[in-house]
């Protein structure tokens, strides 16, 4: 089935406005079109009127003539145009004389007729047995300049109308608009962690506040979810954990009896897997407690320079003794928000990542530098790096890339430093540092 | 079970933990390094035990039936028994520890730990209590001082240079010379990470240190605990 497309606010009100004005056109017109008609209608039933009432008895043309007569001092026909010709044209009786000959039957009489007083009428025209023929002209604007007058109505009410429509589209906008944002910063703000975030509702009756409430009961169907995941994480470290460390306590008491000289060997190697196995569990429940954004209560502001290089001094020894060289970049303090725990773990997991994915000789280098409204620490190797395809996958758990598979580590460091960097409203990006890897963390900076 | 540099068959140890089996193991390792040891099941027991016999220290499980272990030292704290506690537990998130510690624990342990890492903690949490850190004196233990405040070292009165963190670690050895510290504590105190690096950050440092402290005809005063860590001859 083929999705709808998500309009913009914008486009959808402009083309509401014009076609809304279209129909109100239309309609104006109609209504002036039909106005017209139903006065023609009703000026040619005069005319009709006015005719039967010269011509009843089968009147002759000299009655005729004295009827138009007494009929154009009446007040009542005062303002219908008469006139009688003969077959021959000349004028026999009347009080018009329109510049050009009027049509057999009803027509419409416009300014060009040249009638004295008349834009608009209507005549009604009828040839007697004699050849002669009489026209009976009556106006059909009720006042002078009526159309200029209508076209000014309209427009003031059409202009009206679409002010309106527009005032109200607006609003109509605006709080859309609002409402929109309201759900948005809620979806920002559990975006970045704060999962307890929800839609404020005020009127829980309105189409909004229904949305908003839906919203919020996502939200606490999706906490819910992941208080039972938290929890399960919990009942995995106690119950595993426990009957763990026994295994392990027991192996390393068994290891240090001096019965088990013969298979020593295997017992160390035991209580180091099982000790490993401890460790992806500790790496797993960090990275959900991460997760969880609970760590962003600590947050402090902390200059990410200085805490690099601290990081890069107590490391150093560790990068330069196994081989490999290590330079570190930091000119000036760049603070941003953060837990400076979290932030010391990251710049660990990244620098240690070099070392178990780098042969001796690579050169490692630590740098901070602000970059925009952000602090941008990289940390760079001129190692093999990763091939762009393999990247995404490199940041996933346990997305250890082929060619590590044979090197220590369990695909937990670099999942670790995007959580870490996701708490902290940052990025983590791998790139290319030609050669090499370079991964970025970015933040944002603080005042 | 290799014997305690630092035992002392003096000191007597509550533990306070529900699986059975983890209980008697523990009983069994402390009492192999000197510890008088009674052992209780749940924070009920836990309380009336501390009621009746004054301990040196209490090893608290978290997750204990009847009273669970925070509740127990809370009660313990209210009540005004001060006896060091340390928390052992399965419960490692950061948000744990700093309720435990609110509470009142001394340290804190997450399952599993060697039965020498948990006699390192015991050790340096009494001697914490002992004696409070005099961080601004220089420090001795044999031939060595250290100054942390003015960066100095000298071993038989001779200067040695050591990088800032080679110093910390320095100090923290000597400061408790004659104990073992522990890995994990090394990292905790000399590098203040709050989780243990998956490189052998320690050993290497250890290393670089006994480079630097070695001279003709004195002995390595840094001795290796195998399995467990590392102690500064006093």
């Amino acid at each position: 089935m083929e999705q709808r497309r998500i309009r913009s606010l914008g486009r959808i009100a402009i083309g509401f406005a014009l076609g809304l004005s279209a129909v109100t056109a239309l309609a104006g017109l109609g209504i002036y079109l039909a106005l017209l008609s139903a006065i023609d209608r009703q000026v040619d039933l005069r005319l009709q009127g006015e005719m039967r009432e010269l011509l009843q008895d089968d009147a002759r043309v000299p009655e005729i003539v004295r009827r138009i007569a007494r009929e154009t001092s009446e007040r009542e026909s005062a303002d219908i145009g008469f006139l009688l010709r003969d077959a021959q044209g000349h004028t026999l009786a009347g009080n018009i004389a329109p510049a050009r000959p009027l049509p057999i039957g009803a027509s419409t009489v416009k300014r060009e007729a040249a009638i004295p007083g008349l834009s608009r009428g209507r005549a009604w025209v009828v040839r007697l047995s004699g050849g002669e023929t009489l026209a009976l002209v009556a106006e059909s604007e009720p006042i002078d300049q009526h159309d200029l007058g209508r076209v000014h109505i309209l427009v003031v009410g059409f202009g009206a109308v679409v002010a309106l429509l527009l005032l109200g589209t607006f609003a109509l906008i605006r709080a859309i608009r609002i409402n929109i944002a309201a759900i948005g910063g809620t979806a920002e703000a559990i975006i970045d962690g704060d999962l307890r975030a929800r839609v404020p509702v005020d009127r829980p009756s309105s189409v909004f506040g229904g949305l908003a409430l839906t919203f919020n009961r996502m939200l606490d169907r999706i906490g819910d979810l992941m208080t039972g995941m938290h929890s399960i994480s919990n009942d995995i470290a106690h119950d595993l954990r426990t009957p763990l460390a026994r295994l392990h306590g027991r192996l390393a008491a068994l290891a240090d009896a001096p019965a088990a000289a013969p298979v020593r060997g295997e017992l160390a190697a035991a209580v180091a897997e099982s000790e490993e196995i401890l460790a992806i569990f500790a790496a797993i429940l960090r990275i959900s407690e991460i997760e969880g954004g609970d760590r962003r209560a600590g947050f402090k502001r902390l200059d990410l320079a200085a805490l690099a290089a601290d990081v890069g001094e107590g490391l150093q020894l560790l990068v330069t003794e196994s081989g490999r060289t290590f330079a570190a970049d930091m000119p000036t303090p760049l603070w941003v928000e953060g837990d400076p725990r979290l932030l010391t773990q990251l710049v660990v997991n990244l620098i240690e990542n070099t070392l178990t994915h780098t042969p001796p000789g690579t050169a490692v280098r630590l740098s901070v530098r602000q970059d925009g409204d952000a602090a941008l620490l990289v940390v760079a190797d001129t190692g093999r790096g990763i091939p762009p395809s393999e990247r995404a996958h490199a940041l996933r758990r346990f997305g250890r890339l082929d060619a590590s598979r044979t090197s220590p580590g369990h695909g937990l460091g670099l999942p670790m430093a995007v959580a870490i960097a996701r708490l902290h409203r940052g990025t983590l990006t791998l790139g290319d540092a030609d050669p090499g890897l370079q991964v970025a963390l970015r933040l944002p900076l603080v005042g | 079970m290799p014997a305690s540099p630092d035992a002392s068959p003096a000191l007597h140890a509550l533990v306070v933990e529900d699986d059975v089996q983890l209980n008697a193991l523990l009983v069994q390792q402390l009492g192999g390094l000197g510890y008088e040891v009674t052992a209780v099941g749940d924070g009920r027991a836990a309380l009336a035990a501390l009621a009746e016999a004054r301990f040196d220290v209490v090893l608290l499980d978290r997750m204990l039936p009847v009273i669970e272990g925070v509740e127990v030292l809370r009660r313990m704290r209210s009540e005004g028994i001060e006896t060091p506690v340390i928390l052992l537990t399965a419960l490692g998130l950061t948000n744990e520890r700093v309720e435990g510690l609110d509470a009142g624990a001394d340290d804190y342990i997450v399952k599993p730990f060697e039965i020498d890492e948990l006699n390192a903690r015991i050790r340096a949490v009494l001697r914490r209590r002992a004696a409070p850190a005099t961080d601004n004196a220089a420090l001795t233990a044999g031939d060595v001082t250290v100054s942390v405040v003015r960066h100095r070292v000298t071993r038989a009165g001779k200067p040695i240079e050591l990088q800032k963190t080679e110093l910390k670690l320095l100090a923290e050895l000597v400061r408790e010379a004659g104990s073992v510290l522990s890995r994990k504590m090394l990292i905790e105190r000399v590098w203040g990470y709050d989780f243990v690096p998956s490189t052998n950050i320690v050993d290497v440092h250890i290393l670089k240190l006994r480079q630097r402290l070695d001279m003709p005809g004195l002995p390595d005063p840094i001795v290796t605990v195998r399995g467990v860590g590392y102690m500064f001859r006093a």
